[in-house]
Order: structure tokens, then C-alpha cells, then sequence
């Protein structure tokens, strides 16, 4: 399920914190930022199912969506820190 | 008839309490990656998306005259597009005014806004035009007040508006 558009202010909110706190450029407006958040949440809403498949067994059997989500959010972070 | 400055330190800004719409900036010292020696300076870090808001308190000298302009000087902390809006507001409060200094509030808002710097961490420079201006005279009590619009239509650049000095320029009798 989506995020919820507070949700998703929030994630915009924390998006604009971080890229201040690390002192990463960015060349678009805050509103480009926030499309680009709120389309990969819509990509994770659309491609839920080929997203759970990805999980081997027996995670993709036993595992909650919300600890799955952990775990995209955990390999995501490590391949944008490096 | 001159231009007269004000420098509203840095460091001398009160910040609020962090309560409902009194949400304060970041102040920050900066150590500058130049070699020794080393210049550190202050900044207060505007956010984004939330409004923060800072004042200061002071005098109005007994030469000024008219046309109050908030000059400030900021950098973007990432953002290398878009815009950036301001916000000042005055209150004053004239000796003998039957005024309680405890209740006093400011006048309607005047904005600023500039296209930010190609470069994060360049320098830019608003000029915020004081037309309400609480009809502030010379030897007032005046209370400036400043933050970022974050909702402003023009203030569209990501990251934080890091203010680096704040000057109250006005002519001068």
C-alpha cells in the first residue's frame, strides 16, 4: 500500500534534511524531489508482486511486508553509501 | 542623507522555543576546510520544508530617517537550482507609546526572494524591502524578525538556506 500523502511529505521533509546534512548537490527544486520520491513509492505499489518474488524461500514465505521493506530500505542505503 | 547599516549578529539571534509555528534554524559554527589558521563563523541552517524563524532586539539609531532593507546573505547547503524566499517582519515601539512591550507583535510581512547560486556553498545576497515597517522612527525599540518561506511559490531550492549575516540598511538623516 502507498504511503500517505503525510507519509510522504515526511519522506520529502527527511529527503531535504539529509541531502543539507551531507552536503550532497542536488540540481532539482524541492517539487522534483518530491515527484521523484512519490514515483518509486507508486513503482513499489505497482510492482509489489515482482518485488515479493524477489525473496527467495522461506522469507518471501515467512516474512512481513513491513520486514521486508526493512530490508530493501537496508540494501538500498548500503549501495547509496558505497 | 547616507545609507546607514545595522549588523544583526549571527550570534545574537533569539531564537524561538520550538513550539506550534515557533520553530527556530539550526545555528551552526562552521569550521571553513581552509589551512590554519582557520576561519569558523556562524549560520543559522533554514530548513526546507519546515518555517523557522529567528528575531533580534535593538535600538533604532537617532539618524535613521526612512527605507529600512533587511540585507541577507546566505549560501544553499546542496541545492544547485530554484529559488529562495525571505521573510522579515519589524515591530516598534516608540518611548511613551501606550504599548505593553510583553504583547507588542509585528507588522505585516515583506519578502524577498533570489534565484540561488549555480554552486552549493556560493555566496548570495537578498534584499528583503521593508515597506510595512511598523511606522518605526528613530530611538524605537524594534524587534526584526526573520525566516525562510518554505511554502513561498518561489522557494523551490532543496536543502537548507544557511544565513551567514544579517544587516539592517536604512538612509540616514
Amino acid at each position: 500500500m502507498a504511503i500517505s500523502e503525510q507519509g510522504r511529505q515526511q519522506v520529502a521533509a527527511d529527503l531535504n534534511r539529509h541531502i543539507s546534512t551531507h552536503g550532497l548537490s542536488c540540481g532539482i527544486t524541492k517539487a522534483d524531489l518530491r515527484a521523484a520520491a512519490d514515483a518509486i513509492d507508486d513503482f513499489f505499489d505497482t510492482n509489489a508482486t515482482a518485488i515479493n518474488n524477489a525473496f527467495p524461500q522461506p522469507a518471501r514465505g515467512a516474512l512481513s511486508a513491513p520486514m521486508k521493506a526493512w530490508i530493501v530500505s537496508y540494501v538500498a542505503a548500503r549501495r547509496a553509501a558505497g | 542623507m547616507a545609507t546607514g547599516t545595522i549588523n544583526l549578529a549571527i550570534g545574537a539571534a533569539v531564537l524561538p522555543d520550538g513550539s506550534a509555528s515557533n520553530a527556530a534554524p539550526a545555528l551552526q559554527r562552521v569550521k571553513s576546510s581552509a589551512g590554519a589558521p582557520t576561519p569558523y563563523f556562524m549560520q543559522l541552517a533554514f530548513d526546507a520544508t519546515t518555517e523557522e524563524q529567528v528575531s533580534w532586539s535593538l535600538r533604532m539609531p537617532a539618524n535613521y530617517a526612512s527605507a529600512p532593507i533587511l540585507a541577507v546573505q546566505y549560501k544553499m547547503a546542496s541545492a544547485t537550482t530554484g529559488g529562495v524566499a525571505f521573510e522579515a517582519r519589524l515591530a516598534a515601539v516608540s518611548d511613551g507609546d501606550a504599548q505593553d512591550v510583553d504583547a507588542k507583535g509585528f507588522a505585516a510581512a515583506n519578502v524577498g526572494t533570489a534565484t540561488v547560486p549555480g554552486t552549493a556553498g556560493h555566496l548570495d545576497e537578498v534584499q528583503v524591502t521593508l515597506t510595512n515597517a511598523d511606522s518605526v522612527a528613530a530611538g524605537d525599540l524594534v524587534f526584526v524578525y526573520l525566516n525562510r518561506d518554505p511554502a513561498h511559490a518561489s522557494d523551490t531550492a532543496t536543502g537548507d538556506a544557511e544565513v551567514v549575516s544579517v544587516t539592517l540598511l536604512y538612509t540616514t538623516t
